[in-house]
C-alpha cells in the first residue's frame, strides 16, 4: 500500500514538472531518440565491417579506441556537468563509430583517441550536448586530427607520398595494414589470385589519382608526368615507356564499388554504403532528398567543372564539360569514379544526415545537400584539402540554422505569396 | 463548392485503430449516476443564473438555470432528482479544463424527459426564421468543441452566407466510436437534421463525410440521403482528417485563413451528435439531456457506447477505482481532473493504461513533427521559439495555424510535449494580440 502510494506521489511530482497535466496526446509512438541513434549505429556497422574486411584488424582497433574514447568523454561530461544522461550513451557510441569510419586504418592509436576527445568535448559538450551542437561532432574530431597530424594521416609511407596501403587479396581481415610493400605492377583483386609478400600494398587513392587533372597548381611537366594526359582524360595510347593515362591508373570499377581500394575505413565500400543508406531511408531516419541532392550536385559539378589537359602543342588547356569531352560513355565513367571515391558517399548517407546538424524541412535539406555536394566537389577538384567532403559538410552545418529560419514551407491557411494577395486585395 | 475528387493532405499518420471492442456493439440504455454536477456553462463565457433552491425536487427536463439566449442557453435537469448543493465542476474547453459553477443533484431516477407537444410543421415549406426560432426554444448546444448555443451558431452561419454544410463522421481518434454508433443507429435522423439546418442557414450543398472503412454500417442512410439531396462522401483514413480545417481543405480545396473560422470560406461543419440533438428536438420535441459517449480503454471491463447525462462526474464512469481517466479521445483529450464532468462535447471517456513516465530529452531535430504536421508547421522551430520565448519568430512561423491534432507529440522520439508547447505559444500570441488591440483602442476611446 505504502509502496503504491509512493509511486503515485512520484508520478504526480514528475507530472507537474515535465508533463503539465492535463495535456494531449495521451498515447505515444514507440520510437525513442535513443532508438534512432541505435538504428543508425546498426546501419553504420555495415561499412565498418567492410572496412575490417579490406583494412584488416587495425580498422577494428581504430573503431574500438574511438568508440571507447567517445563513451569515456561523454560519461565524463555528464559527471562534470551533473546532467542526467537522458539519452544514454547511444549518441556517443554513434559518434565514435562515425569517427572511426572517417579515419584511415593505419593511424597510430593516439589519433582516434584524440579525435574522440575533440569530437565529444569541442564538438558536443561545449555547445550544450545532444540536440544543441552546430557541427557534426565526429567531423569536428576528424578535422582536429587532420590539422594536428597532417603527415601521419596523409603520408603513411614517407618514401611514397600520396600512396596509401590496402590489404592484398590473400590477406584480408587478418592482415596488418602497416606492413606494406610497394609493387607498382601488382594489379589488385581483379582477375587472378594475388600472392604478395607483405600484408598490404601501397597505392594512390582514387581521388588522388584524379586530382592532377584538375588541380591548378600543377605545372605542365607535373601534369604530363602524373597523368600522361595528352589532350585526353583517357589518354592517348602512347609509345612504350610513357606514363599510363589518368583513368588507366584507376583501380578497376568493381574494386572501387566493393571497397578494395585505399581510403578511410568506411569510405571505400560504395556498395555497402549505399545499401546501409537505403536502409536508413527505409526507416525514415534519413530523407531520400538529402543524399540524393548531395550526390546529384556533386555529379553535376564534376560533369561541368573544367579539367586541365595538355594540348598536342604542349600547352595546358582548360576544358569545360569534361563529361562530354571524350564522349558521354567515358564521361560517365569519369563522373562515377569521382562519386564512388573519397568520403562523398559516407558524408552523403551518414555524416550530412546527422539529425541535429541538418535543416529540418525537406526544402531546407535539399538546399543543404546542394551546398554540401557542390562544396565537396569544388574543394576536392581545386584545393589540396585532405578531407574535402567532410569540410563541405562542416561548412554547410554552419548555415543550418539560417536555412531553417529562411526556408519556411507554406503553412495551412496562409497564402503562398502574401504580398501578392495584399496587392490583389487593394491593400 | 465541393470538389469533384477528393485528395489528401500533407502530413498526418496512420494511428492504431483500437476500436474493435465497441465498433459493432449497440448503444446501451442510459447510464444512471449516483450524483450529478450540472455545469451552468460549458466554457469560460457567461453562466446561466440558477432558478432552483437547495432541497428542491426537479424532474428531467425542468429548468435548473436560466440563460440569456444569445450567449448562453437554459440549463435543464438531465434527470429527476433532488438539488442538494451548489458546487463547481470542471468542463473541458479550449484544450483545458475550466472551473464553472454547478448544481449538484442526488437521489436520481431515470426518467424520460417530457415531450413538448409540437404541432406538425412542414419543414420544407416553413420559413427559415420560424424554424430557427423553433430550434432556439430547445436549449440546444453544439455537441463538439467549442460548445456554444445552437441559436448563436445558426445566427452566425446565416450571417456568413454558408454555402456548404458538412456533418463529419470522420471519427479519426483511436478507441472513439460514439459518432460511428450515432450514424449507424440514427443515420436517418442525422440526415434529416442536416437538411433542416441547411435550410435554415441557406446552405445550397450538404454532405455527410464518413470513414471509408465503416461504409458497410451506413447502408441504410443511402435512400434518405438521396431524398434529402445529401452528398455521401467516404474518405480514406488518415489522422487528422476529421480536424475541421483539414476536412474542408480536402472537400473544397479552400484553406481556412489563420485565425478565422470555417465560416470565412463559406462552409460549416457539425458533428453527428449535434445533428441528432437537432433531429430529436425538431421531430419529437425532446430536449437532449444525455451525450452518447464511448467508454473504453485497457482498464474498462465492459467497453460500450452509452448515453450519459450531462454533468455526470467522469470518475463515476470508471469501472475500476482509481483508474486514470481521459476526457475525450487519446489524441486531443485531457487527463480528467477529480471534478471533471460530462458535457455535450464529451465524445469519450477512456481509461488508458498510464503511460510510463519518461523525461523528455532535448530536441534532436529529427524533423518527424514537421514531416507529419498537417498544418505544415516547422514544429522544432516553434519548440526553439518557446524555449527562447521568441514570440515574433513563432508568429512568423505560423504557430496560429496549428490544428491541435497532437501528431507532433505523438511521433516525437524525444518525448517532448510539443502540442502543449505550441498551444502555449498560441495562447501567448493571442494574448499579446489582444493586449495590442486593447492598447491601440484606448487612445481612441
Amino acid at each position: 500500500m505504502s509502496q503504491s502510494r509512493q509511486t503515485d506521489l512520484r508520478g504526480l511530482v514528475f507530472t507537474r514538472r515535465h508533463f503539465p497535466s492535463p495535456h494531449a496526446p495521451l498515447v505515444r509512438a514507440p520510437e525513442a531518440a535513443s532508438t534512432v541513434y541505435r538504428v543508425t549505429l546498426a546501419a553504420a556497422c555495415a561499412p565498418m565491417l567492410a572496412g575490417i574486411v579490406f583494412m584488416g584488424f587495425r580498422a577494428a582497433n581504430v573503431a574500438i579506441i574511438s568508440i571507447t574514447g567517445c563513451i569515456l568523454m561523454e560519461s565524463l561530461y555528464y559527471r562534470v556537468t551533473r546532467q542526467p544522461a537522458l539519452l544514454g550513451l547511444s549518441h556517443a557510441v554513434l559518434t565514435g563509430m562515425l569517427l572511426a569510419l572517417s579515419l584511415p586504418a593505419f593511424v597510430p592509436w593516439y589519433v582516434p583517441a584524440i579525435a574522440a576527445a575533440f569530437a565529444i568535448i569541442l564538438g558536443k559538450a561545449v555547445l550544450g550536448g545532444v540536440g544543441h551542437f552546430v557541427w557534426q561532432p565526429a567531423l569536428v574530431g576528424r578535422l582536429a586530427v587532420a590539422v594536428m597530424f597532417p603527415a601521419v594521416l596523409t603520408t603513411p609511407a614517407q618514401a611514397y607520398p600520396d600512396a596509401w596501403p590496402v590489404l592484398a587479396q590473400n590477406n584480408i581481415i587478418i592482415g596488418d595494414v602497416r606492413t606494406y610493400t610497394y609493387e607498382p605492377d601488382y594489379k589488385p583483386w581483379h582477375g587472378r589470385a594475388a600472392t604478395l609478400r607483405g600484408d598490404a600494398f601501397l597505392m594512390k587513392r582514387p581521388e588522388a589519382i584524379l586530382h592532377p587533372l584538375t588541380h591548378p597548381s600543377n605545372d605542365r611537366d607535373a601534369l604530363l608526368a602524373d597523368t600522361g594526359a595528352y589532350g585526353s582524360i583517357w589518354g592517348m595510347p602512347g609509345p612504350p615507356g610513357t606514363y599510363p593515362p589518368a583513368l588507366d591508373k584507376m583501380p578497376i570499377i568493381d574494386d572501387l564499388i566493393l571497397g578494395a581500394v585505399p581510403g578511410g575505413i568506411g569510405e571505400t565500400s560504395a556498395a555497402i554504403l549505399i545499401v546501409a543508406g537505403l536502409y536508413l531511408i527505409y526507416r525514415h531516419y534519413v530523407k531520400w532528398q538529402l543524399p540524393l541532392s548531395i550526390i546529384l550536385a556533386a555529379a553535376i559539378i564534376v560533369a561541368v567543372a573544367p579539367i586541365h589537359l595538355v594540348a598536342p602543342d604542349q600547352t595546358i588547356q582548360r576544358v569545360w564539360w569534361p563529361v562530354l569531352h571524350e564522349g558521354l560513355d567515358i564521361g560517365v565513367i569519369y563522373v562515377s569514379y569521382h562519386l564512388f571515391s573519397g568520403g562523398l558517399l559516407l558524408a552523403a548517407f551518414f555524416l550530412a544526415t546527422e539529425q541535429t546538424t541538418r535543416p529540418v524541412t525537406t526544402g531546407g535539406q535539399v538546399l543543404f545537400g546542394i551546398g554540401c555536394g557542390t562544396l565537396a566537389m569544388l574543394l576536392r577538384l581545386y584545393t589540396p584539402v585532405p578531407i574535402p567532403s567532410y569540410m563541405a559538410v562542416l561548412g554547410m552545418n554552419t548555415f543550418t540554422q539560417t536555412i531553417d529560419r529562411m526556408w519556411r514551407p507554406r503553412v495551412l491557411g496562409r497564402s503562398r505569396w502574401p504580398w501578392l494577395a495584399a496587392i490583389g486585395n487593394g491593400r | 463548392m465541393l470538389r469533384r475528387r477528393y485528395g489528401t493532405f500533407v502530413g498526418g499518420l496512420d494511428l492504431p485503430d483500437e476500436k474493435q471492442e465497441t465498433l459493432s456493439r449497440p448503444v446501451r440504455a442510459a447510464f444512471v449516476p449516483q450524483r450529478l454536477h450540472v455545469p451552468l456553462a460549458y466554457g469560460p463565457g457567461p453562466q446561466a443564473a440558477p432558478r432552483v433552491s437547495r432541497g428542491q425536487y426537479v424532474s428531467a427536463g425542468d429548468m435548473l438555470a436560466e440563460g440569456s439566449p444569445p450567449d448562453s442557453v437554459h440549463v435543464l435537469a438531465p434527470m429527476s432528482g433532488l438539488v442538494s448543493a451548489f458546487t463547481t465542476a470542471d468542463v473541458a474547453a479550449g484544450g483545458r479544463f475550466v472551473t464553472v459553477d454547478a448544481v449538484e443533484m442526488t437521489a436520481l431516477q431515470p426518467a424520460q424527459p417530457p415531450q413538448t407537444p409540437f404541432g406538425p410543421i412542414d419543414w420544407r415549406r416553413a420559413p427559415a426564421n420560424m424554424l430557427s426560432d423553433r430550434l432556439a426554444e430547445g436549449a440546444l448546444t453544439t455537441c463538439s468543441h467549442p460548445v456554444r448555443p445552437l441559436a448563436a451558431w445558426l445566427a452566425e452561419a446565416r450571417q456568413a452566407n454558408v454555402a456548404l454544410l458538412v456533418v463529419s463522421g470522420m471519427e479519426d481518434e483511436p478507441y472513439v466510436t460514439s459518432d460511428h454508433r450515432t450514424l449507424a443507429e440514427h443515420g436517418e435522423d442525422v440526415l434529416f437534421a442536416l437538411a433542416l439546418l441547411a435550410r435554415i442557414i441557406g446552405a445550397s450543398e450538404t454532405a455527410m463525410v464518413v470513414d471509408e472503412r465503416r461504409t458497410g454500417d451506413y447502408a441504410h442512410v443511402m435512400a434518405p440521403a438521396e431524398a434529402h439531396g445529401v452528398h455521401l462522401i467516404a474518405l480514406p483514413y488518415k489522422y487528422p482528417t476529421g480536424a475541421e480545417p483539414i476536412l474542408l481543405k480536402i472537400l473544397t480545396g479552400l484553406e481556412v485563413p489563420i485565425g478565422r473560422t470555417s465560416f470565412h470560406i463559406g462552409a460549416a461543419v457539425i458533428s453527428p451528435a449535434t445533428a441528432l440533438a437537432v433531429a430529436r428536438w425538431a421531430l419529437r420535441g425532446r430536449p437532449t439531456l444525455t451525450r452518447i459517449l464511448t467508454l473504453a480503454g485497457h482498464q474498462i471491463i465492459h467497453p460500450v457506447n452509452i448515453p450519459v447525462p450531462f454533468g455526470t462526474p467522469c470518475a463515476e464512469l470508471s469501472q475500476i477505482t482509481h483508474a486514470p481517466l481521459t476526457h475525450g479521445g487519446p489524441m486531443k483529450g485531457l487527463n480528467c481532473t477529480p471534478r471533471a464532468v460530462v458535457t455535450p462535447a464529451t465524445n469519450a471517456v477512456l481509461a488508458l493504461a498510464a503511460p510510463e513516465p519518461v523525461s523528455p530529452c532535448p530536441c534532436i531535430r529529427c524533423g518527424w513533427c514537421t514531416d507529419h504536421c498537417p498544418a505544415r508547421l516547422n514544429v522544432s522551430l516553434l519548440n526553439d521559439a518557446l524555449e527562447l520565448a521568441d514570440l515574433p519568430t513563432a508568429r512568423r512561423a505560423g504557430a496560429m495555424a496549428c490544428v491541435d491534432c497532437g501528431v507532433c507529440s505523438y511521433v516525437c522520439p524525444s518525448r517532448l510535449p510539443l502540442t502543449y508547447r505550441v498551444a502555449q505559444l498560441k495562447r501567448a500570441i493571442a494574448g499579446r494580440r489582444q493586449l495590442a488591440r486593447s492598447s491601440a483602442a484606448e487612445p481612441a476611446s
